[in-house]
């Protein structure tokens, strides 16, 4: 008997194996075959964000999300997040923060409802780092380490471990920008999102904001030198202050390429992704 | 119907190669296509398996024997699975067509994770070669793939 090709599985059972991975190993698959790749297009689309609408009123039991491709708003019950900040939002689970003082932690899956405390740190004690001084910050985590920008462009690499060292990686910009978004694209490029705003103050003492436009930096870390990226190629950018992500458009169609989505908000919640 | 042990009868699976299988019913209805026949009354004699080949079918009923022992742990059974699933990809290919066929949740799920994990962290061509894959790209479909994601084939 002929061996048989991993081409020839129906797309069901292709779709049942992909399920069980990782976007980007997802990504590997697209490019196997052209039996594959139609499967991917099917499973592809769940990587593809939803962008959480933040609360005017923090006291609400509710949450929105928006779905991209059928733009329609779902809104979900969540009185465990009630006053709280949805700080980070990573597979599957939002982490919440008390909005006052000790700002306690919650980690809360929206769907379940699930909803636990992070383990207490072992010796239950902050260390504190020496490192530069970073006002107003954004924060992302990519291949176990920490970067964090201010508001300047300066960017700085947290190593933690048994001899923890803080690193400025890249130094300021011509200008001060506000917000700003760091994101690891698919190559693994380290890219620094610029997003131009305007706000118009009405009578009232509120304000709307009117967004302007983005620029894109990406940083050579071995140069430390920012340059210009001028296309997305065919990647689409999720934006939020919980976080911010690339997905490939490549193999779905619910959401288009070289663009950049994000709420018109005051920036405190994004994105949220499965 | 008691489908327990003590009372259990034997069935006859037929494979697409003409082998006879002689199972015993309680192992044999942990597949659901045959559990569905064998409760409306229509389970013939011998059970006519036409997509199962006999060796696959030799090494489905190893697998449902098995997880039908009422006595076999949650972890004597995560042990004997985790062998159960080291083979080669032809005999993976068959069992994951002949649990799917069969309606075996648990034997299509534990496949399942088995090819995933193949997958995993491997490139394009490599997977390919594990699973005995053509690239079916035209010259122009592979050159745009090649371009947008240059850093897949790192």
């Amino acid at each position: 008997m002929a061996q048989p090709s991993g081409s020839d599985l129906p797309q069901e059972l292709l779709e049942l194996i992909f399920n069980r991975l990782k976007d980007g190993e997802v990504l590997h698959c697209g490019h196997v075959c052209v039996s594959w790749q139609s499967a991917v297009m099917e499973v592809y689309h769940k990587f593809i964000p939803s962008l959480l609408i933040p609360n005017n009123d923090s006291n609400e039991d509710t949450r929105s999300l928006l779905t991209i491709w059928t733009k329609r708003l779902q809104k979900i019950h969540l009185p465990e997040a009630r006053g709280r900040w949805l700080c980070s939002a990573t597979n599957g689970w939002l982490l919440t923060t008390g909005i006052t003082w000790p700002h306690q932690m919650h980690l809360l899956n929206p769907f379940t409802r699930t909803h636990i405390l992070p383990p207490p740190t072992r010796d239950e004690k902050w260390m504190a780092m020496e490192s530069p001084e970073i006002p107003s910050f954004h924060i992302m985590l990519c291949k176990g380490q920490f970067y964090v920008t201010d508001n300047q462009g300066n960017v700085v690499c947290f190593e933690f471990g048994p001899h923890p060292k803080a690193e400025t990686i890249a130094t300021r910009f011509k200008q001060y920008v506000d917000p700003k978004y760091l994101v690891e694209s698919l190559s693994g490029h380290f890219w620094l999102v610029l997003r131009y705003i305007d706000w118009e103050f009405l009578g009232d003492n509120s304000y709307v904001y009117h967004p302007m436009s983005f620029e894109i930096f990406k940083l050579d870390l071995s140069m430390k030198k920012w340059s210009e990226v001028k296309s997305l190629g065919d990647e689409a950018l999720f934006l939020g202050h919980n976080g911010s992500i690339s997905v490939s458009t490549r193999y779905s169609k619910a959401c288009r390429g070289n663009c950049i989505y994000f709420l018109n908000d005051d920036y405190w919640e994004g994105y949220f992704r499965m | 119907m008691s489908l327990s042990p003590s009372t259990s009868k034997m069935l006859s699976l037929k494979s697409s190669d003409g082998k006879v299988l002689e199972v015993e019913e309680h192992v044999a209805v942990l597949c659901e296509t045959i559990k569905s026949l064998v409760e409306d009354g229509c389970a013939d004699s011998p059970i006519p398996l036409a997509n199962v080949d006999g060796a696959t079918l030799g090494n489905v009923m190893e697998w449902c024997k098995k997880h039908a022992d009422q006595k076999a742990s949650a972890d004597d059974l995560e042990d004997w699975d985790a062998e159960f699933v080291e083979r080669d990809q032809g005999e993976l290919y068959h069992l994951i067509m002949a649990a799917n066929y069969l309606n075996i949740k648990g034997l299509l799920d534990l496949i399942c994770q088995k090819v995933a994990d193949m997958i995993k962290g491997k490139h394009p061509e490599k997977i390919r070669e594990i699973f005995n894959i053509e690239n079916d790209f035209t010259p122009e479909q592979q050159e745009q793939i090649r371009k947008d994601n240059s850093w897949a084939f790192e």
